[in-house]
């Protein structure tokens, strides 16, 4: 039996009238889809396995544009913003300056309309809730190569927050038992609410979240004496700083980066320096497939210029 | 037997004068204590969405206890001793409570709590200048309709 408790935990956020025919769908359906998609005045979108999906009036599935298809309106965009923020938008002035909400039950919203110059977003045109799913054994073919800090590298859509959650699960779970601090800027990887996490990161784990990730390797290094820091995607040259002064103190780093081949993880300045810092050890790089393996490489490989 | 008759009734609409002034003079009473618990209420959740930045849902529960709530869209008021007229100014509060950021729905709430109180200064002055009339006047008109009956 498919799992869809995901996509319907996630419905809540979707105002009434779409959420009946969203409700009705076919499992399957349900199973696959990572984004539900409103646009105010455009067709209500799925995106299951890569593909964007429409839906007709009956409530089937189709891929093409110029058939009749169900369409999200002004008050429906309104309505399932409100019920997003549970009525109180003030609540997540902070989530809504970066873009997104968190909804209850892990998952993530992203919020397009007009931000305005104190960084208040309103006027919603459009909303992308991204269904948070664990897939467990996502990491089992990479943790073999773990031999201290590892990224985890591909292009957008490839899964690497959801190995990335596996392989921590997996090394606070009970077989290793290692202290793991996660720095979790959007919630996105624990799906935390409210204090709660609603995605399983293993019994050895402290979850901080914190909009300046920097900052959070800091506090977590000096506060929590994690043996691995944890935290999706290293962008910042600040965060880089932050993440060699860890290694420096004994801690191993596990990240996500984006790119688009191992070619690229020396032409980017934040990937290039990472692997120069000495702090990563392994990197695997995931295809935009997900049915296809990952390819790990060795750091010393990547250094010699085998791959540019 | 008559007589007896006659004095029961003049009792039993003594009572019934007397008591409707003083639920008369009750009513006020009541009015103007519910108005100051809502003025007391919407300052602490003012002060609550300033400092907590929680759910309103949750706010509203501590501030104001089962007397207010908000169903879906709908707000629910469920206060005694409120008029109608309180109901619609706290409903037009909730209509739109929640849907901005938190200096703005603080701001909100300064104007709401400012609207609150001037209706509390007002019922304070109605209940003393109407309350003791109240409840001389129910006695007096029951004793003037004994009068009148005997």
């Amino acid at each position: 039996m498919a799992n869809t408790s995901s996509f319907d935990s996630a419905l809540y956020g979707v105002c009434e009238r779409l959420k009946r025919i969203l409700c009705f769908l076919p499992e399957e359906t349900k199973a696959k889809t990572d984004e539900i998609r409103l646009r105010s005045g455009l067709p209500l979108a799925l995106t299951a396995d890569g593909q964007t999906l429409f839906l007709k009036p009956d409530g089937q599935t189709c891929r093409k544009t110029s058939l009749p298809l169900i369409t999200a309106s002004k008050d429906d965009l309104e309505e399932s913003f409100r019920l997003l923020c549970d009525n109180s938008v003030y609540a997540h002035t902070s989530e809504l300056e970066n873009g997104y909400i968190m909804l209850r039950s892990g998952c993530r919203a992203g919020v397009c309309g007009t931000i305005t110059e104190n960084g208040y977003m309103q006027d919603i045109s459009s909303i992308n809730i991204r269904i948070a799913r664990e897939v467990y054994g996502a990491a089992d073919a990479l943790l073999g190569h773990y031999k201290g800090g590892f990224l985890i590298a591909g292009p957008p859509g490839s899964g690497k927050t959801t190995v990335l959650r596996d392989m921590i699960r997996q090394l606070s779970g009970e077989e290793r038992l290692m202290r793991v601090a996660v720095i979790d800027n959007r919630g996105e990887l624990s799906g935390s609410y409210l204090g709660q996490a609603s995605c399983d990161l293993g019994k050895n784990c402290d979850i901080l979240i914190i909009n300046n990730k920097a900052k959070g390797i800091e506090i977590a290094t000096r506060t929590m004496n994690p043996q691995i820091l944890a935290f999706d995607e290293i962008a910042t040259v600040a965060e880089l700083e932050k993440v060699t002064e860890s290694f420096f103190s004994g801690v191993d780093i596990i990240t996500t980066a984006h790119i688009g081949n191992v070619n690229e993880l020396m032409t980017r300045t934040v990937t290039k320096k990472l692997l120069q810092s000495g702090a990563i050890a392994t990197v695997a790089v995931l295809p935009k497939n997900r049915a296809e393996k990952a390819a790990v490489y060795d750091v010393k490989e990547i250094l010699s210029g085998a791959y540019t | 037997m008559e007589l007896i008759l006659k004095i029961i009734g003049i009792i039993l609409i003594l009572a019934v004068s007397t008591l409707a002034g003083f639920l008369k003079a009750y009513c006020l009473k009541e009015r103007e204590t519910a108005l100051n618990e809502v003025c007391i209420s919407l300052k602490e959740l003012k002060e609550r969405i300033r400092l907590e930045r929680s759910k309103l849902d949750r706010l509203l529960k501590i501030c104001f206890g089962d007397c207010l709530c908000i169903s879906g869209k709908e707000p629910i008021i469920k206060k005694d001793g409120l008029e109608d007229q309180d109901k619609e100014l706290l409903y037009e509060y909730l209509s739109l409570a929640g849907m901005s950021d938190a200096a703005a729905e603080c701001e909100r709430l300064e104007l709401y709590i400012h609207l609150f109180e001037e209706k509390c200064i007002k019922a304070t002055e109605k209940r003393s200048r109407l309350s003791k009339l109240y409840r001389s006047s129910g006695f007096l008109i029951g004793l003037f309709i004994c009068i009148f009956i005997v």
